[in-house]
């Protein structure tokens, strides 16, 4: 067995992890052409990027609405809400920001893939296609042949909130087999 | 600072929406058509993407799928279902290998 003199091992270290520490650092830049090379490479996210809070915040929430038509009339539209952990345990233990985390995530990346690509496309995107099941799921009221869904941002607080609607989807036809399994 | 609030909507701002909607529909207009100025969608979607990861570079095979997509997406009926949108999906990433 090779010996390592515990200096050279410890060399390799702090070498490996001032240049991880460059890099990141490097990586904050988004603007630099180093750092879209970087990025470009860095297939396993290697590479941290914080902009959660600064220099640009998120000022907006997205949710998720739903509504479903009977022939010719639109029932009124409905938002989804998940749970959220108590507050005695949500500092500590918290599953149910997955369910919020990753409706965030759904809405934007649908925004992003309609700013890219447009509305029809997006149908196929699976932002989309999530989104619709998730909202699929949910009982019907008697009567409905099709559901839609929208993302609306809100920011500010209630009675000052500002909502402004992101994207609207097209309504979707519920499929025959399921018409008396899906009434509430 | 307290930008975010998770209470849920109440009925007056649902019914607000649904008024913005109605009227969005009734007119033609789509929501892509109201935010052609100043855009925030697509600033909010290019900052969001900036979050959380890579600079999205397509190649000419990228653009090919797109275009594939989109003619797809011109077959489709008004109201399709989530399983022939699921269906449409598979088939286009058959075709991507």
């Amino acid at each position: 067995m090779i010996e390592t003199a515990p200096g050279a091992v410890l060399a390799v270290l702090w070498a490996a992890l001032g240049v991880w520490f460059l890099l990141s650092a490097v990586n904050q830049f988004s603007e630099w052409e180093v750092a879209r090379f970087l990025r470009r490479h860095d297939r396993l996210s290697f590479l941290p990027r914080w902009t959660f809070f600064a220099p640009n915040p998120a000022q907006a929430d997205l949710r998720l609405l739903w509504r479903d038509e009977v022939p010719g009339v639109p029932q009124p539209w409905q938002e989804f809400r998940a749970p959220f952990a108590p507050r005695w345990r949500h500092w500590l233990f918290n599953p149910e920001l997955v369910t919020h985390k990753a409706l965030a995530d759904l809405s934007g990346s649908l925004l992003q893939t309609v700013a890219r690509i447009g509305e029809d496309p997006a149908m196929f995107s699976g932002p989309y296609i999530a989104l619709l099941a998730v909202v699929m799921s949910f009982p019907a009221v008697e009567g409905a042949q099709a559901r839609e869904f929208a993302v609306v941002r809100t920011s500010g607080v209630p009675g000052e909130r500002v909502m402004k609607v992101a994207f609207i989807s097209r309504p979707h036809a519920f499929p025959e087999a399921s018409a008396d399994a899906r009434v509430r | 600072m307290k930008a975010h609030d998770q209470r849920a909507l109440g009925h007056v701002e649902l019914a607000a929406i649904d008024l913005t909607i109605t009227a969005m529909q009734a007119s033609g207009l789509r929501v892509g058509d109201l935010t052609k100025d100043d855009n925030p969608r697509q600033q909010w979607a290019d900052a969001w993407a900036d979050a959380h990861h890579p600079f999205v570079q397509l190649n000419e095979r990228d653009r090919e799928i797109i275009q594939q997509i989109k003619r797809l997406a011109g077959q489709l009926e008004s109201r399709v279902t989530l399983q022939k949108l699921i269906e449409g999906r598979a088939q286009i990433i058959q075709s991507k290998g």
